[in-house]
């Protein structure tokens, strides 16, 4: 069964806030996953060296984190189309972060369910510090063969 | 100087597609990828479970394309490039004159297909644009990447944009 229908959700509906708390053990975790070597993630000084506020997430660690807080919602029946991510502010090990969302358009594209999302990504001392979208298709309930 | 002359090279390299680089989606990679995200969905792992959803199997999260086959050069002083920009700067070494640091400025995804453990992706890659601007880092270069992930079966599975910049 899936979790989440398209006639489940309407335009202004927010998205189950996803929250992290990474440690520089994670940052270093994602950088051995994704062959990563860049030390701005893992060395306080060089960071600073090179203007930084200290080892800062990686973007696209962040991305991910909006990609799970999204398939986490929408279930395994739903499916990402597409996902848009700004990275305007830095985050550090110890923020609390917290990835949100809220659907802004609905449209039944030849059958297809599709949502539209604004999407944002905050931490406790900047506010918003990814900004983004996402495109999702919906299982539509008259359509779902069970 | 240097810099004048790797950023005239590299727009006379815009648009233009790359060497291709091998992606090889691996069981234990992907599980390390989940574990760094925090993402414990048993569909990117418990084959059991599965198989028993509409995938018929293990999938990789949208987002990971596996690890490139390629070596990556040393770049830790550097480029934040990682796994999807290190075949990229191996073809265009001159990213890392344009300025002293490099960061992630945006990132852009289109899923097609889903990706599985075994399979073996072709990554074609090209440079869209160099743009430069001030910003809260100074003077800053950013490049746009694009990179489009094949599957076996000639299927685009996904396509990435990233938005590197360099200051």
């Amino acid at each position: 069964m899936p979790k989440l229908f398209y006639e489940d959700v309407q335009v202004g509906m927010e998205i189950p806030v996803l929250c992290k708390h990474p440690t520089t053990n994670q940052l270093v975790k994602w950088a051995g996953a994704t062959l990563d070597p860049a030390r701005i993630h893992y060395d306080k000084d060089h960071a600073q060296k090179v203007g930084l506020p200290g080892q800062i997430v990686h973007g696209l660690l962040k991305c991910q984190w909006l990609i799970q807080m999204l398939t986490d919602w929408i279930g395994n029946d739903g499916r990402i189309r597409s996902i848009k991510c700004k990275y305007v502010g830095m985050d550090l090990p110890g923020d609390t972060i917290e990835c949100a969302g809220k659907i802004i358009e609905k449209s039944n594209q030849d059958g297809t369910g599709c949502i539209e999302c604004e999407i944002w990504l905050s931490n406790q001392r900047q506010g918003k510090t990814t900004l983004g979208s996402a495109i999702i298709e919906l299982p539509i309930k008259t359509k779902y063969v069970y | 100087m240097q810099r004048e002359a790797a950023l005239q090279e590299l727009k006379s390299k815009i648009n233009t597609i790359l060497e291709p680089a091998i992606y090889v989606v691996e069981s234990g990679a992907i599980g390390r990828f989940c574990e760094a995200v925090g993402d414990q969905n048993p569909l990117y792992g418990d084959e059991e479970y599965a198989r028993r959803t509409k995938y018929l199997g293990v999938i990789a999260p949208p987002g990971f394309y596996g690890l490139p086959l390629q070596q990556i050069t040393d770049a830790e002083d550097n480029v934040d490039l990682g796994i999807l920009l290190g075949p990229v700067f191996k073809s265009l070494p001159q990213i890392q004159q344009l300025g002293r640091s490099g960061v992630n400025g945006g990132t852009e995804m289109e899923f097609y297909h889903n990706v599985r453990p075994g399979d073996v992706l072709l990554t074609y890659h090209k440079l869209t644009d160099i743009t430069q601007k001030q910003g809260k880092l100074g003077e800053m270069m950013l490049c746009t990447i694009e990179q489009t992930f094949k599957n076996k079966a000639g299927q685009t599975v996904a396509v990435v944009r990233t938005t590197l910049i360099m200051y």
